[in-house]
């Protein structure tokens, strides 16, 4: 039987908390690439863990879809699947444009979070931070449905933000932050000036890209 | 109605946690099994002729579904509905469905036409209100996959998947009071097949949307009406 601490003496818990909080991040900003295989003993002496917390970090991981593991062969990193990362921002979107409707009018004048999430995120455009970027970028609208208590969309929301974190790691053919900046600046004047449709309106000028490049592989592989 | 124990049932052990988790399920959203009632672990087990654990996977499932609230020293209880989660729950599932009307529209094919048509002809005609009802709240939903199965977003799928739950045990509740009102509505769904059919996305859209806002209205008065089902309370209610 495997003891519940380890040498370290901290709990079992915590320390499988740890390793998958370290893989998770070095998954989603590619620094482990997809493919890449990952051996648990060598996880467990890099990591100064045994090898049970790190076996449960590696299901826990399973379970988002971040590691695929078959067993007595391999453990090894998913591949990213632009199809799936597209079909998860098309959803969030959806989120994003309710948090506006439910979020500008139950600000209520009080526009400190936003203003302040809203300077991270030029900064992050400025420093061309593209984890930063996203990062703030959710927490923008995050901000938003918490005005509103909307315990149900922050739940839908946190749901989907596992998928949502690979699309850190560079790839090709991205909006760049400061195009989207051009989009998100007009959502917050209009949020600023409680105007919850034009908001609404900006915002979804924005999706107007990504959603007409869905529907068009859609349409290419029903065509196929 | 409690869970007694009756034939055992005989299954391949790896089908019995489904099947728990399915009947369960099953039970809370036709309310057969009321909010607030017990579920002891050893009356489920002895019910489907299981051990504990599948009938414990099955409650923690049913409770990430918002369905069941287990307390680990005091058991477990069929969930109350919570009036703001339900009202919420609308709100994501609106903003989820009118988004796919309106973006499945251009996708959709000459079968899907055919399909919207014939719905339209059958189930939206019928003018006993509980028939169509009742009708609605099964034969709706083949309506509204025409557009969910074209757009091809299991990701959407899965969010309203894991939604759902929540307004079909609602729906169940007031069914009998929302009658009426259902019929009242219909016009807004031979309107949005109407505007899908000539290809009007926006028209659509807004014809589903505003199907929910008033859905929404009068279920809420209807909720409001029957307190003995429904924890007022904010919060998630777990």
């Amino acid at each position: 039987m495997p003891s519940s601490t380890a040498p370290s003496g901290e709990p079992r818990a915590l320390l499988r908390d740890q390793v998958f909080q370290h893989l998770f991040n070095a998954i989603a900003t590619g620094a482990l690439a997809p493919g890449s295989h990952l051996n648990d003993a060598e996880l467990a002496s890099e990591l100064g863990a045994s090898k049970a917390p790190v076996r449960e970090a590696l299901q826990q991981l399973r379970e988002i879809g971040f590691v695929e593991i078959v067993p007595n062969r391999f453990t090894r990193v998913t591949e990213l699947n632009p199809s799936h990362l597209s079909k998860s921002i098309n959803t969030m979107w959806v989120y994003y444009e309710l948090a506006i409707r439910v979020g500008v009018p139950a600000l209520a004048g009080d526009f400190e979070v936003i203003e302040e999430v809203m300077a991270e995120m030029r900064e992050a455009t400025r420093s061309d931070d593209r984890p930063a970027f996203s990062a703030t970028m959710y927490y923008y609208f995050r901000a938003l449905a918490e005005a509103a208590n909307h315990g149900v969309l922050l739940r839908s929301m946190e749901r989907l933000t596992p998928h949502l974190q690979r699309t850190l790691a560079p790839r090709p053919g991205l909006i760049q932050p400061e195009q989207i900046m051009v989009y998100l600046e007009r959502v917050h004047e209009r949020a600023l000036a409680g105007d919850v449709d034009g908001a609404a309106a900006a915002f979804n000028e924005l999706a107007a890209t990504p959603r007409a490049n869905y529907i068009r592989s859609r349409t290419a592989s029903t065509e196929s | 109605m409690p869970l007694e124990p009756s034939k055992k049932a005989v299954m391949p052990r790896s089908f019995l946690r489904e099947h728990i988790y399915q009947e369960l399920r099953t039970r809370i959203l036709n309310g057969e099994l009321q909010p607030g009632e017990r579920l002891r672990l050893e009356d489920i087990a002895n019910y489907f002729g299981s051990s504990r654990f599948p009938a414990r996977d099955a409650l923690s499932r049913l409770a990430s579904d918002g369905l069941v609230i287990v307390k680990p020293q005091s058991g477990s209880t069929v969930a109350l509905i919570n009036v703001e989660e339900y009202e919420q729950t609308l709100d994501v599932l609106a903003a989820l469905f009118t988004m796919v009307v309106r973006e499945a529209v251009p996708l959709l094919t000459e079968e899907d036409r055919h399909a919207l048509s014939v719905y339209r002809t059958s189930v939206l005609a019928a003018t006993d209100p509980s028939a169509a009802a009742i009708a609605s709240g099964t034969a709706v939903a083949d309506l509204y996959d025409v557009f969910f199965n074209r757009y091809g977003n299991e990701v959407i799928v899965e969010a309203r998947d894991h939604l759902l739950p929540v307004a079909i045990r609602v729906y169940n509740f007031i069914i009998s009071d929302l009658s009426e009102q259902i019929i009242s509505q219909q016009h807004l769904l031979r309107d949005l097949v109407d505007q899908a059919n000539a290809g009007n996305a926006e028209g659509a859209a807004g014809a589903m949307a505003t199907y929910f806002a008033n859905f929404r209205a009068a279920a809420l008065t209807i909720v409001s009406s029957r307190p003995e089902l429904f924890n007022h309370a904010t919060g998630s209610g777990n």
